[in-house]
């Protein structure tokens, strides 16, 4: 008989972990955890509440079955080969390019060097052949002149040299290819890579960006692979501050910024950005967890892009001045709800992987909607084709244009 | 009483209370299982399969005393479907009571 709150979570978790992913399994213990805490506020003891929820096992199946549904909706729709395929281009986004053209080069590089050592190792034999009937005294018409015995000695060292260049081509071949998958392989979305970011690595990080008197925030986040989490509210006379995770430890964000006029430009990176390094995925994504605030102080411009990994945006309390995002790789979800800024022009371009966005009901909203593959649910906006549109009441109430670019995975948009 | 015969009618609670007002977690589970005898843990989950069905969704809202609570609220579909569950479930009710009721005159 389970008692206390300690044990019931420990065997909800350890029903749940493997079932379910880490963010759900971490909403389902929240929930838990919250119904704890309030029914111990309100006097009930941890062994009456333990009883009132029921048996731990029981209630892991219940939520198990409500999480499995979901995940198999969604295959159902994600397995496709059209869809695989449409993925791996879509996958590489801005890196397609710099992935392609390295990759033909080693195959012309190789391929020539590999005719190169074929030519050697059939000169080889011919140059040896015509030493061999020399030697044997048979005169031959040829245009060059060929004495027999170092004849013999050279075209037995070209053959070797032939064999040598061509056994040489495939291994180093071999290796590339080896090296060019394990690379395309870290940025499948499922693909968890170990390494690299051993944790603590990136050591608690964290920063603040002082206002300066500035009067606006031009504000471009790139992210190469890890989480990104980004807020509102800062201290008055902060710009953009960045907050330890969760777990204290943070990625290693970098950041530089300028003042430009009444604008503050912020740039943050993280160091790996380079389509190169993509392969070091982190291997426990909240070991790059952290948290961007912004300022609500300020007009912002917002550019966003995250190569892969989650990227979490709630922007309900700042005002926009424009809004960009894009992932490449990566569950997306954009929180406007409650938004009371100034008007702004958006444009979300979502590669691989989910999209959610929460739009604010009660402003003018224009979206247009560029479907790509993948379920598409746009709730709580009247439809004319791929536009959808929120009237607003009230006539001063902020107006927001919104293009969204489907890539691969469900996009979800709704007023609320 | 059944187990899935509670569960069946528990979403029209869920969704009938969240039509009076928003709620958090522990407030539509206190409130039902007062009145129905049924493991409280397992109302989360429903929860959640109705977020995922787009009946409802979620909101942080601070609250005077610890952590900010996570509110659900019916969503326009949400509202619909209450409303059709709820037609539906009177009708349901009554028809079964008028069997009921005419099966005890029936014995008398």
């Amino acid at each position: 008989m389970v008692t206390t709150e300690k044990e019931y979570t420990a065997i909800l978790k350890g029903r749940l972990s493997g079932y379910l992913s880490g963010d759900d399994l971490d909403e389902v213990l929240e929930e838990y955890a919250g119904h704890f805490a309030i029914g111990k506020s309100r006097g009930r003891t941890e062994e009456e509440l333990c009883t009132a929820l029921g048996d731990p096992e029981d209630v892991a199946k219940e939520i198990r079955a409500a999480y499995l549904i979901h995940r198999a909706e969604q295959n159902k729709s994600a397995g496709t080969i059209w869809q695989a395929t449409r993925a791996t281009t879509h996958l590489h986004g801005l890196s397609f390019a710099a992935a392609i053209v390295p990759f033909i080069l080693f195959a012309v590089v190789f391929g020539l060097v590999f005719i190169a050592g074929i030519a050697m190792i059939c000169g080889g034999v011919v140059l040896l052949l015509l030493a061999v009937i020399k030697l044997l005294g048979i005169s031959l018409a040829l245009p060059w002149h060929l004495s027999p015995e170092p004849g013999v000695l050279v075209s037995l060292a070209v053959f070797v040299a032939g064999i040598i260049v061509i056994a040489a081509d495939v291994w180093l071949a071999h290796f590339f290819g080896r090296l060019t998958i394990r690379h395309l392989k870290g940025k499948l979305p499922a693909k968890k890579d170990t390494g690299f970011f051993s944790p603590g690595e990136g050591g608690p990080q964290t920063f603040a960006i002082g206002r300066d008197g500035a009067a606006a925030l031009d504000l471009q986040v790139r992210v190469g692979a890890g989480e990104l989490a980004l807020s509102s509210g800062t201290d008055s006379q902060v710009l953009v501050s960045r907050t330890a995770g969760g777990g204290g430890r943070t990625g290693p964000l970098t950041y530089s910024s300028s003042l430009d006029g009444a604008t503050k430009k912020v740039w943050i990176r993280n160091r790996h950005h380079s389509w190169w390094c993509c392969q070091n995925w982190p291997a426990d994504e909240s070991a790059y967890s952290g948290e961007l605030r912004v300022s609500r102080e300020v007009p912002v411009a917002l550019d966003v892009r995250n190569h892969a990994g989650r990227t979490r945006l709630a922007l309900g309390e700042l005002s926009l001045t424009s809004l960009v995002v894009k992932n490449s790789v990566g569950e997306t979800q954009i929180d406007l709800s409650g938004y009371h800024g100034g008007n702004f022009d958006g444009a979300i371009k979502n590669g691989v992987g989910n999209l959610a966005v929460r739009m604010p009901k009660d402003c003018t909203v224009t979206l247009v909607v560029h479907r790509g593959v993948g379920d598409t649910d746009v709730r709580g906006f009247m439809a004319n084709g791929d536009t959808y549109t929120i009237t607003a009441p009230r006539p001063d109430a902020p107006r927001i244009t919104l293009r969204v670019k489907q890539g691969v995975g469900s996009v979800r948009i709704e007023a609320v | 009483m059944n187990i899935q015969f509670k569960k069946g009618v528990l979403g029209i609670c869920v969704l009938c209370m969240l039509a009076q007002k928003d709620c958090y977690g522990y407030e539509l589970v206190d409130e039902i299982s007062k009145k129905i005898d049924i493991a409280e843990g397992t109302i989360y989950p429903l929860l959640h399969r109705l977020k995922d069905e787009g009946l409802v969704t979620t909101y942080l809202r601070e609250s005077g005393e610890g952590p900010p609570r996570k509110y659900y609220r019916l969503t326009d579909t949400g509202r619909t479907k209450e409303q059709e569950q709820r037609d539906e479930w009177v009708h349901f009710a009554a028809s079964v009571n008028a069997l009921l009721e005419g099966n005890l005159h029936g014995d008398n």
